[in-house]
């Protein structure tokens, strides 16, 4: 498949930046969902493939800095995040994930190692995180927005992880104690 | 949301869910109004009391004060356009417009500004009539409906303080702004919907008189089309939505003889152009402006606790010019949000970024919104999604810079030990001294992350057909009995806050109509 990969969409960035937008964001999630013989991007339910990306992106996107952050795993944001992106309307969750598709591939065009996302360690996640955030493509640094927003409102949003960055809402008697 | 759920729904009477409805639905009314927010929902309010049969249609929820919930991953998706993921095409601005009986007013922090006589006077030499002692006379009006008062010296939050220090300090132009609270328990969760009901908002405000008077609101009900007759409107179609799941369910028609855009600056100039309106100058939907902005943190040696409290009481108006040649067009306002939204707008990701989330207790921000002179223009995409073309040019970035840099001042002066600059790659200063280096040639798309909250201009008023889309009485200029009552109808960027402009021009616009409708 990498070999068929780098035929395709040959060695550089630029080129799999060029051949997405011709070929558009859902069109190309379905190509790679065609590629790796999974379900491909649809609204309203995440295909688990999707999901595993997610996860396994949040795991870094939200890595925690010691032990009292929570892990990612066990506090419900992968849960909170794919509600989130089910608010939003069914072309944009199509997108979302023709997105995530597209990031469990991403490796192969932005390194760190020809290999798919979930199979990355930590570290080699890190770096083509980095690489996303700060490439001179747009298309690069607008799926890293996406997958930061997505994962910022999925674990942060979570009861479990604010002792740990200080907020409550117990201590405010303007908040409803039924409605936190 | 079944059918069936849609049917159980309690909604206040004379108002409809579409989604609820067996069949396609047909109604008829001398007036429909698009969008129940701060310009739609006055004039379906003023329609409504003046006796006049009209039917508000909304694309979203109606929310009843106990349907808020202090949860931004709950609250967010309901109360936001595209549940919350709006953004430019590129994606580097994040564009936050409200949906709902009421609109954005149901999210936003309540800052109330009149109108400044300086952008009114742009406006005049760029034809906009009857800007003078009647406007004045409907802002009074709104702010006495509205309630609206200076936010109190002892409900300022620490947040705020800093904003006001450092100003002070510094001797820069700065006041407490005025909100329309009443009620207001200080919760701090303005942005997630009050749930102590203390906005003076148009879904408390406006629409229980409207429905009380006999008007009527049709909710889950997207408009896709405007209908015409040659060059008269005569209603509007689209989808009931389900309010769960966003599925398009069966079309619904409403027959009028008079359309009140109020779907906001980005979503009323998109239906317009989708729906084949004669625009001979090719002029709606361009002009846009977004009030572009970048949100500035500085990390205290005290608590801060930003979440708590009244949002939004202090600003700063330094650099705030108005005027074709201002050189420095720069508004500063304190800012916060909670964690989830927070942790989007902090830079980088991973353990650094995990690192920086621990001091949110002890961050104050500033948000340095620029007043554009810039505009992009907006086009229709698909259901309830509008394309935004708006790419800042280096002379908005060098605007973005200054506020970004005079915004770090104010909160080293406050006395910020350290302050955060959401730069690519991000600032992280210890003194002002390295303030100098922050120039606009630095910045771009995503550099810095940016926020937009007051999209405008896109069927601006004028005299002449030519050169505007609507009247100066919000008539389009081109199609009989349509009008514009949203921030659509502001020809440049105001430099602030547009809700209560939003709220007289649509009382304004209803007036108009009113006396263009047959005796009764």
């Amino acid at each position: 498949m990498v070999s068929f990969l780098r035929g395709v969409l040959g060695d550089k960035p630029e080129l799999l930046m060029a051949r997405m937008q011709t070929m558009g964001l859902v069109r190309t999630g379905r190509f790679f969902a065609r590629l790796s013989r999974n379900p491909p991007p649809m609204p309203g339910k995440v295909p688990a493939w999707l999901s595993e990306t997610l996860e396994r992106a949040m795991t870094r996107v939200c890595a925690a800095d010691d032990a009292d952050f929570p892990d990612v795993r066990a506090c419900g944001a992968l849960d909170a995040a794919l509600r989130f992106m089910g608010g939003m309307p069914s072309t944009t969750q199509e997108e979302l994930q023709s997105m995530l598709a597209i990031l469990e591939y991403a490796p192969y065009a932005f390194g760190p190692r020809r290999q798919r996302l979930t199979r990355l360690s930590d570290d080699e996640i890190d770096r083509l995180l980095l690489t996303l955030e700060t490439s001179p493509l747009m298309p690069a640094r607008a799926m890293f927005k996406a997958l930061k927003s997505v994962c910022m409102m999925g674990y942060y949003t979570r009861p479990e992880v604010w002792p740990a960055i200080g907020y409550s809402l117990s201590g405010n008697p303007g908040v409803p104690a039924e409605r936190r | 949301m079944s059918r069936a759920d849609a049917k159980r729904r309690v909604l206040p009477a004379g108002m409809i869910s579409a989604a609820a409805s067996d069949s396609a639905l047909r109604l008829n009314a001398d007036v429909v109004v698009v969008g129940l927010g701060a310009g739609g929902g006055m004039a379906f309010h003023d329609l409504a009391l003046a006796g006049v049969d009209v039917i508000g249609v909304e694309l979203g929820d109606y929310f009843a004060p106990e349907d808020m919930r202090c949860r931004e991953e709950v609250m967010l998706p309901k109360l936001f356009m595209e549940g919350a993921s709006r953004g430019t095409v590129d994606q580097a601005i994040t564009v936050m417009q409200g949906k709902g009986v009421g609109g954005s007013t149901l999210h936003n922090t309540n800052l109330c500004k009149r109108l400044p006589e300086p952008i009114l006077e742009i406006w005049r030499g760029q034809g906009v009539e009857d800007l003078g002692a009647e406007l004045q006379a409907d802002f009074q009006r709104v702010e006495e409906l509205l309630d609206v008062h200076p936010v109190p010296d002892d409900r300022v939050n620490a947040n705020n303080h800093a904003l006001f220090r450092g100003a002070r300090e510094l001797g820069y132009r700065h006041a407490v702004l005025s909100h329309n609270r009443q009620g207001c328990r200080q919760s701090g969760m303005c942005e997630l919907g009050c749930p102590n009901n203390g906005k003076q908002n148009a879904a408390k405000v406006l629409i229980p008189p409207a429905l009380n008077a006999g008007g009527r609101a049709l909710v889950h009900a997207r408009v896709d089309r405007i209908l015409t007759r040659g060059r008269q409107v005569c209603g509007v179609a689209g989808r009931a939505i389900d309010p769960l799941s966003g599925a398009e369910l069966q079309p619904f028609e409403v027959r009028a003889e008079r359309v009140v855009l109020g779907a906001s600056a980005t979503n009323s100039a998109a239906l317009a152009i989708k729906s084949g309106l004669p625009d001979p100058h090719r002029l709606t939907g361009r002009r846009l402006h977004i009030h572009p902005g970048a949100f500035v943190m500085g990390v205290f040696d005290e608590t801060i606790e930003g979440w708590k409290g009244v949002p939004q009481s202090a600003e700063c108006t330094e650099f705030l010019n108005f005027g074709h040649d201002a050189e420095q067009r720069v508004w500063l306002v304190s800012g916060f949000a909670h964690p989830g939204a927070a942790a989007g707008l902090m830079p980088g990701f991973g353990a650094a970024h995990a690192s920086m989330m621990r001091l949110y207790p002890n961050v104050a921000a500033i948000i340095a919104m620029v007043h554009d002179h810039y505009s992009g223009h907006v086009r229709p995409r698909d259901g309830e999604r509008v394309q935004i073309h708006y790419r800042p040019d280096r002379a908005e970035l060098n605007q973005v810079a200054l506020g970004m840099r005079e915004a770090a001042r104010i909160l080293f002066a406050a006395g910020a030990r350290q302050v955060i600059i959401p730069t690519s790659p991000p600032r992280l200063l210890d003194s002002p001294a390295q303030l100098d280096g922050l120039t606009g040639a630095e910045l771009g798309p995503f550099n810095p992350s940016m926020v937009a909250v007051h999209p405008m201009s896109t069927m601006w008023m004028g005299a002449d057909p030519r050169s505007s889309v609507v009247s100066s009485h919000g008539a389009h200029h081109q199609v009989r009995g349509l009008f514009v009552a949203d921030g659509s109808l502001f020809p440049t960027s105001i430099g602030g806050p547009p809700q209560i402009p939003i709220y007289t021009f649509g009382r304004r616009v209803a007036r108009a109509l009113l006396a263009g409708l047959p005796a009764r």
